[in-house]
């Protein structure tokens, strides 16, 4: 059987709390000189490792830090998490360029690979830790991540969260948060639906929970917000045949589809859709890869994706962070600048780099965690909502959505005020209903504020 | 009316997609007596060659077409049949079916070694345009896509069947397959004509992988196989004999898919659960009611008798000093490698061979389906996910200890064993493999993506409570080694006490001659039904040890495709023994692990150095590592002899025989290799 990877983008979470008692960074010299460092919280509302574990700095020398990644590089689920690992690479080729973090130069040792195999995940993990002594895990993509042995040995892992199995422990960290809470995603859809006039959806999901746990909250936060499930079918087959879905879309009348797909059949459903000659709206919760629309850019034109982090074609005046990442991609990993999981993996690594600096000369695994966790006002540098990690292990507390839409050969921004392409939403969590939403002030921190 | 044409049309061009398939594989059997599971991933490596040639060699779509297909296709065919298929026996279906297997496991994991890592998308349409609608049919937009599969379908069959019917080769190539003695004897050139079929087969598989490459935006080779296994259905419909019929069947199944995907609502079981398993319910069916697919495999050949038998296992041309030797080192090794897990081996490491253990444990489950029970079974992962899965939610939502729930998983695999074992009693030979992996494919389709039962894509997490008293995550405690170790142990005992005993005996008895077993009184049906009740067990425990280790239960764990990935590695280190089993198991592992110091490009080579092995079958049924250990074991003995020649010892030339049965290491009794008539009945 054949899984896939999908919605981690579109239902993580950030959060801002002001509330918590954030102090700002003392030091100079942040890692990136292209957004405000971020804000830090007091010691005691910080999770930390259990008592006694994480205490050691393997992989540590004077000169350098050994860092592994572990994604599905082959096999399967490739398509799916092989491009997380560019973004990472670029970090740190970047960070190292400019001298290392604390005199001490990031280095990639392992690029383990669990070849699509889950029995093979789970050897690896052992391996990155007992064998190459990798001091943290950076670029963790995969369909079969387990926390068991990271959080038992509290290792410092950075990664790509699609299965929900991320939240909770304090040592491992999902761009966005590792709180998957799926409801908001109503709530950027039924903003957009207004935004453009429709009352009517479709939604397309496959049967396995990463997939159809994120279009089900839709059904379920449209339907009770009064607009039209017209057809919803949360059992497609991956690499199956979607042309009786098309048909009915078709003749359900549905204004929008929404995919909970991956890529692959996004395109076959386009091109349903398209030669179908069906008039309807498209929002992918996947896809937003630049390689992806060079291929299929006829099919995809109008199609809109909600997604977390700056859109690489926002005006980098008002995102430094853009700028910066923008440069180093295409000099580090130019063949990835546009790939929606690349900036993930540059993320991963920022806020690895970030808790080693904040570290200091106490460089343990543990006071890596905490020095993360300390972080109140997270962008990866002015690439993401800000997340508070006092709280985002467990709760997701703040949701905004940047909106992009394919114009011609482009992803470009839409929906959002002025330059601001976050759109952020007050959601109440007793009553999850998405009726009329109404953007709310986007939180201190948010890049481009 | 016009609901069923909005649907059944479409149907249409996607059957041809499964119809072009199931005539690969018909023409391959028909021509060459061997039902080829390597057609999906041969036709994905010539769409891959030929994508990488138009997109990263900038060559021409017509000289891509003509060096993927019409020159590269037809010439890995003929590399099959010079390597491989043409060194078996016609008459010995299991080395036919497992030289397949270990093809389809290899080749696409080879390709990304050979051509790096990459994503081929928008594979280029070769005839007509996919990106345009041509006409309009009842409502549906014919695209080039689907005018081409149609086309194409059309004038294949059309070819092929003025071929077999009309030409002297194909009269020549349909009597190579019932015995190329026979038309030697007759002044033909068998191997010639077989020849000439590879390479049409492979032809056919090369041009269908290049034109449904386009159906899919990225190009991936489980997409292929998807198709095989549905095409198999309907092959298996036509019971591997008609091409019309195959073509049929194939459009048929396209049709039905589509338009119950049509009628049945979105949100009910049936559409989740069932649905995606209707090909492989099809494939059951046929091969419950096509009288044509009992026989499968069954010898036609008058002259089989002449093959040459095949040699004794190491264990048994050792001379009695030898043994001692040899029992001295074995637990020797064993002694080392306890005392050393218990105290020095790097906790990776250790990990490592816990992983090797639990694996060791599932591998004996084929040893007893397939080396005792001479039964070729591609469903011992899913034996062995059920078994897990059942052990962690009986953990998980009634707090059963795991020692308890793996022995509840083990009877929840048994007895799945058992109603696959009355499904296929009348079933041999690729018969039987086809039916066991109809059921690896109805589990991996319909029940194991129930989130309930497995946990879906991200599996189950092992709950610390239910391993109490025991800490399984520590590993420096040893406590999993422990418990792998005792289980395995175990195992090993049941597994010998099983050969030794009366059951062993009739099962040998059952595969020198069914015939003749029934003669003496032993009841058949009750002999299969043990061997698969006892095999489906040790697959479940070894299953919950394998859930146990990794603390997550995960069903692509147990997939088919690792299902015929454990039957390669078993062949590879000898199916007939205890220590073949063991050997696969820790090497699996190893070898895995020992790959993570190479590149990541290079990583999946586990699968093609065990599938290289698996390729040896057909010369060396005994396993490619047990050959090995026999052609040592008599350099040894000739040493220790003081140099008596290789010839004048017990089993030094194939086919000498040696002791009927000799003592193995771990206390394991080592019998003669299964003839080629024995498994799977192969020889009549």
């Amino acid at each position: 059987m054949v899984s896939v990877a999908l919605v981690a983008t579109a239902c993580s979470s950030g959060s801002s709390s002001p509330a918590t008692t954030a102090a700002p960074v003392t030091t100079t010299s942040p890692i990136s000189a292209s957004s405000a460092p971020p804000s830090t919280a007091a010691n005691a509302s910080v999770p930390t490792c259990p008592s006694g574990v994480g205490q050691g700095s393997p992989g540590v020398t004077a000169n350098s830090i050994n860092v592994a990644s572990l994604s599905t590089q082959t096999g399967a689920l490739a398509g799916d998490f092989g491009a997380m690992l560019p973004g990472v690479e670029a970090y740190f080729k970047y960070i190292d360029s400019m001298g290392g973090v604390n005199g001490r130069m990031l280095n990639l040792s392992s690029k383990l690979d669990d070849e699509s195999n889950p029995s093979q995940y789970s050897q690896l993990v052992h391996t990155a830790i007992d064998q190459d002594h990798a001091f943290g895990l950076v670029g963790v993509a995969t369909a079969f991540f387990s926390p068991n042995y990271l959080a038992q040995t509290c290792t410092p892992t950075y990664g790509y969260n699609v299965t929900g199995n991320w939240s909770g422990p304090p040592n491992l960290y999902s761009t966005g948060g590792t709180a998957l809470y799926y409801p908001e995603i109503a709530y950027y859809i039924a903003y957009l639906m207004k935004r453009i006039n429709v009352r009517s959806f479709a939604t397309l999901a496959y049967g396995v929970a990463a997939s159809s746990d994120a279009c089900a909250a839709a059904n379920s936060g449209l339907k009770k917000a009064g607009l039209t499930q017209a057809y919803t079918d949360l059992s497609v087959p991956l690499g199956g045949n979607v042309t009786p879905d098309v048909q009915q879309i078709k003749s359900s009348g549905a204004q929008l589809v929404i995919s909970c797909m991956d890529v692959t059949d996004n395109v076959s459903l386009a091109r349903g859709i398209q030669q179908y000659g069906v008039k309807t709206k498209q929002y992918w919760l996947n896809g937003s890869d630049q390689s992806t629309l060079d291929h299929y850019g006829s099919l995809m034109q109008g199609v809109y994706f909600g997604i977390q982090h700056v859109p690489l074609t926002a005006p980098v005046k008002y995102y430094p962070g853009l700028q910066t990442y923008l440069t180093a991609m295409k000099k580090y990993a130019p063949a990835s600048v546009g790939d929606e999981l690349a900036i993930q993996g540059w993320a991963s690594a920022a806020l690895f780099v970030q808790g080693v600096k904040n570290a200091g000369s106490n460089l343990t695994q543990a006071n890596v965690v905490k020095q993360d966790n300390m972080l109140t006002t997270w962008t990866a540098n002015g690439l993401y909502l800000p997340i508070d990690w006092t709280t985002s292990h467990t709760t997701a507390t703040t949701f905004c959505s940047a909106y992009i839409q394919v114009q011609g050969n482009k992803y470009n921004p839409v929906l959002g005020q002025g330059h601001q392409v976050f759109v952020c939403f007050n959601i109440n969590k007793a009553n999850p209903v998405p009726t009329n939403p109404v953007p709310e002030i986007s939180p201190p921190g948010t890049p481009g504020a | 009316m016009e609901r069923f044409l909005d649907f059944g049309i479409p149907g249409i061009p996607y059957g041809c997609a499964y119809a072009l398939f199931a005539v690969g594989l018909v023409l391959t059997y028909q021509t060459t007596g061997v039902f080829n599971f390597a057609f999906g991933a041969q036709a994905f490596a010539s769409a891959f060659v030929f994508i990488v040639l138009v997109q990263n060699a900038g060559l021409p779509i017509w000289l891509s077409f003509v060096i993927a297909v019409v020159i590269g296709a037809p010439l890995l065919g003929l590399i099959f049949d010079r390597f491989l298929f043409r060194r078996i026996p016609n008459t010995n279906t299991t080395a036919k079916v497992v030289t397949g297997i270990a093809l389809l496991v290899a080749i696409p994991t080879l390709l990304p070694v050979i051509f790096g890592n990459q994503t081929l998308y928008n594979p280029p349409t070769l005839f007509f345009n996919q990106s345009i609608v041509y006409f309009t049919l009842a409502g549906y937009p014919v695209n080039g896509h689907d005018l081409s599969v149609v086309v194409v379908t059309a004038v294949v069959l059309s070819a092929l069947l003025v071929v077999m019917r009309f030409t002297s080769l194909g009269v020549r190539m349909r009597a190579a397959v019932e015995s190329r003695r026979l038309v030697e004897l007759d002044g033909g050139n068998a191997g010639r004509v077989v020849s000439i079929a590879w390479a049409m087969s492979s032809l056919l598989a090369g041009l269908a992988g290049v034109l449904l490459a386009p159906a899919y935006p990225e190009l991936q080779a489980q997409n292929f196989i998807t198709l095989m296994v549905a095409a198999i259905a309907a092959a298996a419909c036509a019971s591997l004999r008609s091409l019309p019929r195959a073509v049929v069947f194939g459009i048929l199944l396209g049709v039905v898919s589509l338009l119950l995907q049509g009628y049945i609502p979105t949100q009910t079981i049936f559409y989740s659960s069932a649905l995606p398993s209707i090909p492989f319910i099809v494939l059951v069916l046929a091969l419950l009611f096509v009288p044509g697919l009992r026989d499968l495999g069954v010898n036609k050949d008058p002259m089989s008798s002449v093959d040459t038998p095949m040699p004794p296992l190491a264990a048994a041309i050792r001379s009695p000093q030898m043994n001692r030797i040899m029992r001295t080192l074995w637990l020797t090794i064993l002694a080392f490698f306890v005392i050393s897990m218990l105290t020095w081996i790097p906790a990776n490491w250790e990990n490592v061979f816990n992983s090797g253990l639990a694996f060791s444990t599932l591998f004996l489950s084929i040893t007893m389906i397939t080396g005792m029970g001479g039964q070729l079974s591609l469903a011992q992962g899913t034996l062995a996910g059920v078994g897990a899965f059942v052990a962690v939610q009986l953990g998980n939502h009634l707090g059963v200890n795991m020692v308890v729930g793996m022995l509840i998983g083990a009877g929840a695999a048994a007895t799945i064993a058992i109603v696959l074992a009355l499904l296929s009693l009348r079933l041999k030979g690729l018969g039987l493999a086809l039916m066991t992996l109809a059921a690896a494919l109805f589990f991996d389709s319909s029940v194991f993506p129930v989130h309930g039962f497995t946990g879906g894509q991200s599996g189950v997490n092992l709950q610390q409570s239910w391993s109490a008293p025991f800490n399984f995550y520590e590993t420096s405690g040893h406590q999993f080694f422990i418990l792998a170790m005792v289980v395995l142990t175990l195992v090993v005992f049941m597994v010998v006490l099983v050969r030794r005993g009366t059951v062993g005996r009739y099962l040998g008895a059952i595969r020198g001659s069914e015939t003749a077993s029934a003669g003496l009184g032993i009841n058949l049906t009750w002999q299969r039904l043990l061997v698969f009740a006892l095999s489906g067990g040790v697959a479940g425990v070894g299953g919950t040890l394998l859930v146990i280790n990794t603390q997550n239960a995960n069903p692509n764990q147990f997939n088919y495709q690792l299902s015929l990935v454990f039957v390669v590695i078993v062949i590879t280190t000898g199916v007939t023994t205890v220590e073949g089993a063991i050997q696969g198991g820790i090497g699996f592992v190893v070898i895995q692990q020992l790959l993570t110091y190479v590149p990541s490009r290079f990583q999946g080579l586990t699968v093609v150095l065990f599938a290289a092995g698996a390729l040896t079958y057909a010369r060396h049924p005994e396993g490619i590592v047990e050959f090995a250990k026999r052609k040592s074991t008599l350099l040894l003995q000739h040493h220790l002899s003081g140099g008596a020649r290789l010839e004048d010892q017990p089993g030094g030339t194939p086919g000498s025989g040696g002791s009927a049965q000799a003592e193995g290491p771990s206390g394991s009794v080592a019998r003669p290799p299964l003839s080629q008539s024995t498994l799977g009945a192969e020889r009549g």
